[in-house]
């Protein structure tokens, strides 16, 4: 009888855990800015091979959002002009952090070359904003995103200050 | 060469950020859902390094006539919300000078970058240090002293009216290392501190509640790659911990 008691009074644990779990990943809402995705994973912000910068800092909430870049010089594509082409691949990165470690981190990595150069706190979202390359001409374009608390972008603006 | 380098946000959440396009001071003002409302250059600088709110207009930072061998000079531009200039301010008054970072103060702001030292001086650059009203007159300008290649690259505005300036020095023997410097109410050098191991910099500082800071910038090892740096300082400038 005694062993029953046990086996249910564990069962019941487990059970009480699972409902617990699942409410504690409810998301909470009720935030009047525009609804964003699911908060991704946490990746490495660079590779080891890779050189990487923090360029800016925000204090947001209860933890610090830094910003910055890593990537490297690849050698120059095969049959291309090495005057106006270069190895260059670059990815830009935010990473939310505590005294107690990474709460978050994002890589932005859309093109050869990507880097956030600035950031600034609006209402709870972030502001970022940097240079890209466009395309492998060794042009460059500014871009500007909203980002929302957990890392994902709301909305960006690309190729800014392209020649029209 | 074009690219945004600077970012503010007005009390109404519209986005205003700076850098260059195509070899011309630029800045382009965005709505809070990421609509493009304007974007134009900026006369009397080559390129808007910094940009802060300030009330209900836009101060940026600008540098104009750095040559490959020889530091530019300064303006401090505050923008209405249609991007006119309210003001603006030419700095320095004599030589050269460029700065990289603001932050609002209580009745005006700080901004800081970098200037040779003034004759009489420790050889080499220094951090430059200009707390600014908010009309745009200039209320103090000081390189300070230092061992060499100092360089002030960011800095923050703390609770007690105050702010802590974050960046570079040159050491011997252990070279380039990443420096923070705390300021008090009235302007004055409270402490300056060294982080990181040889060849490290800063380039960012944000406040934090407690009245320490973070720092951020990048360190590197003999051989080794670049790494990004993150600590976290206390109020006197003890590293209490670094990420990752």
């Amino acid at each position: 009888m005694c062993g029953d008691a046990d086996l249910r009074s564990r069962l019941l644990q487990l059970a009480l855990s699972f409902v617990l779990a699942a409410c504690n990943s409810q998301p909470v809402s009720g935030a009047m800015t525009p609804p964003a995705r699911s908060a991704p994973s946490a990746p490495e912000i660079a590779d080891s091979a890779e050189d990487a910068t923090a360029e800016a800092v925000v204090w947001a909430g209860e933890r610090a959002v830094v910003v910055g870049s890593a990537g490297a010089i690849e050698p120059t594509p095969k049959r291309a002009n090495p005057i106006t082409v270069d190895g260059a691949r670059y990815h830009g990165w935010l990473q939310a952090v505590t005294a107690r470690g990474v709460e978050w981190a994002r890589r932005v990595d859309d093109g050869r070359e990507f880097h956030i150069r600035a950031v600034a706190p609006i209402g709870d979202d972030l502001v970022i904003a940097g240079e890209q390359r466009a395309g492998d001409a060794r042009a460059y374009t500014g871009w500007v995103a909203r980002v929302a608390p957990g890392g994902t972008e709301r909305w960006r603006l690309d190729r800014l200050g392209e020649p029209v | 060469m074009t690219g945004l380098q600077a970012v503010a946000v007005r009390s109404d959440h519209s986005i205003v950020a700076g850098g260059m396009r195509r070899g011309k001071a630029w800045l382009v003002a965005i709505d809070e859902h990421g609509k493009q409302r304007w974007d134009h250059e900026v006369a009397g600088v080559d390129e808007v390094t910094a940009a802060m709110r300030a009330g209900d207009a836009i101060v940026v930072a600008g540098v104009a006539g750095r040559t490959t061998t020889s530091a530019g000079t300064s303006r401090l531009i505050a923008l209405d919300a249609a991007g006119a200039a309210r003001w603006t301010a030419e700095l320095p008054e004599r030589g050269a000078g460029e700065l990289y970072a603001l932050a609002p103060l209580g009745d005006g702001g700080v901004a800081v970058g970098q200037a040779p030292r003034p004759a009489g001086g420790a050889g080499g650059d220094g951090a430059w240090i200009v707390r600014f009203a908010a009309d745009g007159t200039v209320r103090s300008s000081e390189v300070l002293a230092g061992s060499g290649g100092d360089a002030a690259r960011a800095v923050t505005a703390i609770g007690d009216g105050g702010f802590v300036v974050a960046g570079s020095s040159f050491e011997a023997p252990r070279g380039r290392r990443a420096v923070v410097w705390r300021f008090d109410a009235s302007g004055r050098l409270v402490w300056r501190e060294t982080y990181g191991a040889t060849d490290s910099f800063a380039r960012g500082v944000a406040a934090t509640p407690d009245g320490g800071a973070v720092v951020v910038g990048a360190t590197q090892a003999p051989g080794a790659r670049l790494r990004a740096w993150i600590a976290g300082l206390d109020r006197l400038g003890a590293q209490r911990w670094t990420a990752p």
